[in-house]
This record gives structure tokens, sequence and C-alpha cells, in this order.
């Protein structure tokens, strides 16, 4: 099963085979203590009442104490004397009225029971039943429901996903009160059994998409799967290429939004985060405040950030083809200043503009994980301190100073682009300082097959621009008024392109 | 779920006239009259007989299947044809580095960049090739934007230089037109690409669209001619890069000079040309070894034209000469459109009949 080269990595396993509960009390908690080895956290609390013994298995930290005793331990010791063998008991405790819970399921394998128990339940076994009774008494601490930190909207609601998916799950039928709305359930991870929801709008999602969704998520392999970025990539599209066909989003009205495009939404445990397949390029540059301003001002949002996208990645690239290779296209008001920066500069063009880079990147990096009020004190170390000092020594030039200004501000625009936008202004960095303007157009032609290239769940992500669609124009680049975007609903399935189009 | 690979006529239209149109900035519109016989009439008169043979290609195409409409994968005579296509999308990659580079090295950078330059742009076909044709077509609708707003500038940027003393509307000799003609389509390897990327189609081609892509590409063969000549005159006829020439005396506001606007023009044009060819060589080529394409085949075909390119750049004058000459003669694009696919009709007719 090991990798014979790398004996350090071994293939993901799962647990040993699934048993089935036996019905014998003792053999079966001592199955649960020797397959949890006898972990720390497990309770199990035994009750005898007549004849029959009656046990509780479930995990300290993950259910309320409170519920438990109430609703749970309390009935169990009032079970009339009458009701003397097993089945007879466990007929009373899951006949309903004796037991409550929100949730209650049924139980006949180990695996099951050790994922449910795991998630916050407490399984009620009795003595000569091969069966368990699970009932939910989730009692673990959640972050309270929180404005999105990367999804920020002037208007609009103030509502982000958190970490619990039961939560989430309520976000998201709370403003799409339909039944149409779907709610899959699944999980992922060999090892963490990690709870995965897919959402979609029955009828309006396409078999054919929810179905590849499923697939694709079945066949993940990790061990523990911890984020809905580990599932991203098997989501994705297989070509190779910097820009995701995978959309990430925190907010529920965003992800309702979506799904009534016709789009999956997919959901794990533990993170506030959702993926949403497909996911078109020009979504990058849409937000949940474009439908609430007025659409003039929608429209020229978008233009704008259109805009800062290609200044951010084209912008100091081109300054280096031009000043190192071309100072003959500089107009003649600024070729002083450019090109004598960059004689008083002790490094070339490409290297100046490649280290400052580098240091901004490192110092955004530095302030990002570490507490606040220190983040903000190497941010004016950084930018103030040492940006002043290295253009007052001379090692940068001022022009490369307001370039690498104007492309981070520019860089913050689209904030879920950053991490392409940051590689892709390195390597157009470097093809300029070594190729000129010829390397800086020829890798911006790659970098536009390269994204055409790119399918997500069989959607073109560069639909509908090319292949275009004229009638989707009206709220891409340009956000029409709602009185004309009320009339008919995208499908995403069907723009031009799309797979689902073809067929 | 990745993509059919098939893409919509209106994309193989564009994405062809892209192609095309880098023939139409690269190689000298003579309109003099002179060594080449291309002028505004007889680019236009070439647009008729290339829209012919067009149609009549696509005619005899119909109802072909396999890795592409003229090649069947069973192997004998079909090999040939298949071989014989390759070796044209070969000449037409080898033609089309060799143009880039010399233009690149000639107006851009010196002598000593060649190289680097060839072996970036092959390395880039060879990517841009491996993208696939649905990346290619769609890239191309994106780029014909950013394409139309340079080429507004550029023409917003000439306007001042216009001069129409400049115009002249010469008429040759009946011999002299024909010759011009015939050489408007010896120049069009985007016909018989045209032909070979039919099967990559959802639909197919209408006569009357055929007619009005090549129109088309005579009309924007005919502006490009136009504005030469109105800026330059009868020295444009002297330069090798006439449309280059025209556009550094231009200028632009702010922008001052365009030649970076044009050089933006140039690559994208390059590199979609060399990219379409090196896909079809690709698949010409797996097919010979009835092997599907893959991006070994791509890689492989893209050393081949580096190679080739480097040593007739770098060779001896005669020889980028000969290969000029060469493919003035037509035969390829001939052999290409019409005289191939007529080989191949043929030949299913005498397999029918077995």
């Amino acid at each position: 099963m090991g990798n014979e080269r790398h004996p350090a990595y071994k293939k993901p396993q799962g647990e040993e085979a699934d048993k089935r509960l036996s019905g014998s009390l003792e053999e079966d908690l001592l199955e649960i203590r020797r397959q949890l080895n006898n972990s720390d956290d497990l309770l199990i609390h035994r009750h005898k009442t007549g004849k029959t013994e009656v046990a509780v298995v479930m995990f300290d930290g993950l259910v309320s104490n409170t519920q438990v005793s109430d609703f749970l331990l309390r009935p169990i010791t009032r079970i009339p004397q009458d009701i003397d063998t097993g089945p007879r008991v466990y007929a009373y405790l899951s006949g309903g009225g004796v037991l409550m819970a929100g949730e209650q399921k049924e139980v006949r394998t180990f695996g099951e029971l050790m994922v449910i128990t795991m998630s916050g339940f407490a399984v009620v076994l009795v003595e000569g039943v091969p069966a368990g009774l699970a009932l939910g008494y989730q009692g673990f601490k959640t972050r309270g429901v929180d404005e999105p930190s990367g999804e920020r909207n002037l208007r609009g609601s103030r509502e982000g996903f958190t970490e619990s998916i039961n939560s989430n799950m309520g976000m998201v039928r709370r403003r799409v009160r339909s039944p149409l709305l779907t709610i899959e359930g699944t999980t992922a991870g060999k090892v963490s059994h990690t709870a995965v929801k897919i959402f979609y709008l029955r009828g309006v999602a396409s078999e054919r998409l929810v179905r590849e969704v499923k697939e694709r998520i079945g066949k993940v392999e990790i061990s523990v799967v911890l984020d809905s970025g580990y599932l991203q990539p098997f989501l994705d599209s297989r070509r190779l290429s910097l820009f995701s066909g995978v959309g990430v989003t925190e907010r529920p009205d965003t992800l309702c939004a979506k799904l009534s495009e016709g789009r999956v939404a997919v959901m794990v445990e533990g993170t506030p985060f959702a993926l949403i397949l497909p996911y078109l390029f020009i979504e990058h540059f849409q937000s949940l405040d474009d439908y609430i301003h007025r659409p003039y001002f929608a429209s020229f949002i978008r233009i704008l950030k259109l805009l800062s996208f290609f200044v951010t990645i084209l912008l100091p690239g081109y300054y280096v083809a031009v000043v190192s290779f071309h100072p003959e296209l500089i107009p003649q008001a600024l070729l002083s200043q450019f090109v004598g920066s960059a004689l008083d500069t002790p490094l070339p063009v490409v290297l100046e503009a490649l280290v400052v880079f580098f240091l901004y990147e490192l110092l955004r990096e530095a302030g990002l994980r570490i507490p606040s009020p220190i983040g903000h004190a190497i941010g004016i170390v950084g930018g103030i301190v040492i940006g002043d000092a290295a253009v007052s020594a001379g090692l940068i030039g001022l022009p490369m100073v307001i370039i690498i200004a104007l492309t981070a501000v520019s860089s913050f625009v689209v904030p879920s682009l950053y991490e392409p936008v940051t590689v892709l202004r390195f390597g157009f960095i470097v093809v300029g300082g070594l190729l000129g303007l010829y390397g800086v157009y020829l890798a911006f032609a790659l970098l536009v097959f390269n994204l055409c290239s790119v399918q997500s769940m069989g959607v073109p992500v560069t639909a509908p621009i090319s292949p275009a669609d004229g009638y989707s124009f009206r709220d891409m680049f340009i956000r029409s008024g709602w009185k004309l975007l009320q009339k008919e609903d995208l499908s995403v399935e069907d723009l031009p392109g799309a797979e689902g189009k073809e067929k | 779920m990745e993509g059919s690979g098939k893409i919509s006529v209106s994309q193989l239209f564009l994405l062809l006239f892209l192609s095309r149109a880098f023939s139409l900035v690269a190689y000298s519109p003579s309109f003099q009259g002179g060594g080449e016989k291309i002028t505004l009439i007889t680019t236009l008169l070439s647009g008729g007989l290339q829209a012919l043979l067009l149609v009549a290609g696509v005619f005899l195409c119909r109802r072909r299947t396999g890795n592409s409409p003229l090649i069947v994968p069973t192997g004998g005579p079909y090999r040939v044809l298949g071989g014989l296509y390759w070796l044209f999308a070969m000449v037409v990659c080898v033609y089309t580095a060799v143009n880039f580079i010399s233009f690149v090295t000639a107006a851009v950078y010196d002598y000593r960049y060649g190289g680097l330059v060839a072996v970036t742009l092959a390395a880039a076909g060879a990517l841009a090739a491996s993208q696939g044709l649905e990346g290619l077509a769609r890239g191309a609708g994106i780029l014909t934007v950013l394409l139309g707003l340079g080429c507004a500038v550029i023409a917003l940027g000439l306007w001042r230089q216009y001069d129409w003393l400049n115009f002249t509307f010469r008429l040759l000799s009946p011999g002299d037109t024909l010759r011009g003609v015939w050489q408007g389509f010896a120049r069009n390897g985007e016909l018989f690409a045209l032909l070979l990327l039919l099967p990559c189609l959802r639909g197919r081609p209408k006569a009357v669209s055929c007619a009005v892509w090549t129109a088309g590409l005579a009309l924007a063969s005919a502006a490009v001619q136009l504005m030469t000549m109105l800026t330059l005159g009868a020295y444009g006829g002297r330069k090798a890069f006439p449309v280059f020439t025209a556009v550094t005396s231009a200028g632009f506001r702010a922008f001052q000079r365009l030649d970076s606007v044009f050089l933006v023009i140039w690559v994208v044009l390059g590199l979609v040309k060399l990219a379409v060819f090196l896909f079809l060589a690709s698949g010409l080529s797996a097919g010979l070894f009835f092997r599907p394409r893959n991006i070994k085949w791509i890689w492989g075909n893209a050393a081949v034209v580096l190679a080739a390119s480097l040593a007739l750049w770098r060779g001896p004058e005669g020889w980028m000469e000969g290969f000029h000459t060469a493919v003035s003669t037509g035969a390829v694009t001939l052999l290409g459109v019409l005289l191939l696919p007529l080989w191949g009709k043929l030949m299913d007719g005498g397999r029918a009949k077995e």
C-alpha cells in the first residue's frame, strides 16, 4: 500500500471494514472502546432497567450536557419495569414521545455509529437489539453569524456563512423558501468523514451537472478534508491554468442568486466558504452590490474592476519592457523621469521591479498572519519607512514606487483573483525584462488562450464574452435595470459553447 | 465535461480571419503593380477566385468523416494524402515563423535576438496549440476586439498622414492581372485549413458564408493596401514591411508613437496563425501513425518548425528566396483546396464500389 520510493508517504486508508452491531451490549461496547482505543473523550452511560441493560454512547464536548441529562438520561431511568425485554425497551424508546430530540436516526453498523456520535449525536444501545438509536443533542460551540470579511457589501445582508453546516443550510433555506431547493448530503475524507452538502434548485440545475458534481466528490480519496478548498481541484477544470472554474463565496445571498441561475453549490462542514459550479470569469467582476446600486453606477464599478485587473497584471511588466527595451515609446514629457530614474538606480529595471514586488508581497504576507495591531505597524514600517528610505538612498526609483502603489491598490479591487494576478504580475515583469514588449504581448495572448480553454463543468468560463452571446451582455460589463432583468433568469448551462447547449 | 472539441462555423471563420490577417499585415502589399502584381483590383478579383475554389473544396469534402474530412484513417493512399497535408501545414508554419522573426529582428530588436525570438515564438505557438481548438477559437473572439481597437487607433493616428495624391488605381495587363489574382490565392493557406477543420464544426458552412468570408478577407486586404498607399505612396513599395513603416509615421495625441500598437497586432496575429497550423500539423502527423493528437505531437512539430525556420532565416539568402518562390507558385494552396480533395473523393468512390 505504501510508496516504495518514499516510505514516509502512504496511500490514504480508511478504517477497517465496517462491522454490524451484534446485539450483545457487552460485546458492542467492547468493540467501540477497541476501535476508539478507549479514547478519553468517549462517554458511556450504562443503566439497568428491569432485566435489560441500556447504554448511551457519546463524546464529551460534542453534546449538550443539559439536553442529554433532561431529554435522554432522565427518561431512560424512568422506563417502566414491566417493559422487560431488549426489543420492547428499544421499541418504547424509539416509539416517540419518550425521548425528545431534534433529529433521530437508527444506526446498524459501528461505522455509522462512529460518524454520527462524532457529529454530536448520542446513541442509545439496548441489550439484545442489533441497532442503535441516535439522537441529536449537538452542544458544541460555533462561531456566531458575522459579516463575511472577504465579501463586504455597502448595502444588503450582513450575514455570512459560519463553520456550522447546519446553520449554513438554514441561512440558505430562509432565503429560498421553495420545495425546489434540494440539499443532498454526502461525506468526503476517508478518515475524517467530513459532512458535505450539495445545494441546487431541482429543475433549474440540470441532472447532468448534479450527477457530475456528486461523482467527482465521490472520487476524492483524501484522508482528512478540512475545507472546501480540498475538494475544489476535483471539481475544477482539468486543464492546467492559473484560473479556476470554481467560484467561492461566504455569502448566503450570493449563493442563492447563483443557485437560481442553474448552478450547484457545495458546502463542507467546518468552513464558511461554499463552492459554486460552474463559475464564469466575468463573475469575478460582479458583486451583490451591483444589483442593489443604480444600474449606471453598477456598470461603472464593473468596468473599473475590469480595468484594474488589466492594470495590475500588465502595468509593471509594460513599464519594465518600455524602459528596458523601447524608451523611444515613452512620451517626451515623461522620458527624462523614467529613463533618468532607471539610470540613477543600481539595479536593472527588471530586477528593481522584482525586488520591490517581492518585498511588497513579503510585507503583505507578514501583515496577514499576525495580530492586527502589529500588522498595521508592519504596514507603516514597510510602506513608509522602508519605501521612503529606499527611494532616498537611491535603491529604487520614484516611478517604480508609483507603479507598485498603483498595482497594489488595483490588485485588491478584485480580491477573488488575487492569486492568479500576483503570479501573472511577476510573470509579466520577467518576460517584459527579458523580451520587451514582444514578450509581454506574446504572454498576454497566451494568457487569453489559456483562460479561454478553461471549462467549468462543461461551460466555457469566458462565456458569454467568447463564445459571444449578445443577449447576455445586458448583465455583463454593464448592468441593465431590474425592469429588464426580471423578464428572464439566466440559465448558465444554456450559454453558447456549453455542453448542455450542444446536446 | 472538458469540452467537445467542436466550435461553431462563425468561430472558425473568425479564427481563420485572424490567421489570414497576419499575411495581410506581414507580406508587402506591393500596390505599385511591380514584382508581385498585387494591386487593389487583383486583390478584389482574387477574393472572387478564392471564394469559388473554397466553395468547390467544401463541396468535395461533403460527407467526409474521420480526423479530417480529407483523410480517412485506413492507411494506403490516404496516408499519402495526410502526409501531404502535414507538409503543407508545416510549410505555412515555417513561412509564418520566418516572416515573424524577420520583422521582429528588423524593426524591433537587433539581429542577435533572432534565436531567442524564434525559440519563444515556437514555444508560445505550441502552448497556444495545446489549448485546443476551442480555446483558440474563443481566444480569437476576445483578441479580435482588442485588435479592432488597435486598428481603430492606428487608423485614427494615420488620418493626418493620408494624402490622396498618393492614390493610384493602376490597371495591369491581362497576364499580370491574372498573375496578381493567382498570387492572392497562393498565399491563402487558410483555405485548406478551413477544409481540414470542417469535422471540428458544429454544423456545416454554407456556400454563401464561405463567399462572404473570402469577400471580407479581400476587403480587409484592400483596406490595408489603401491605407499604406495613401500614407507612403511609392515609397511604401520599396519597404519590406510597408504597414509598419506607415504606422511609425503616425501619432495619436498622448501616445505620440504607435509602434507598440502595431507590435501587439503583429504578435497576436502571428501567434494565432502559427498556433492554428501547428494544431493542424500535429493532428495530421499523429494521424499518419494512427495515433490521437496529444501534447507530444504538438511540441514535436513545433521543434521541427523552429529548426526549419532558423535554418531558413540564418541560411543563405537563396534558400529563403526559393522557399518564397515555391509558396508563391500556389501549388500548395491549389493542391490543398482542390486537387487533393478531388483525389480523396475519387478514392472514396473507388472504396464504395469495392
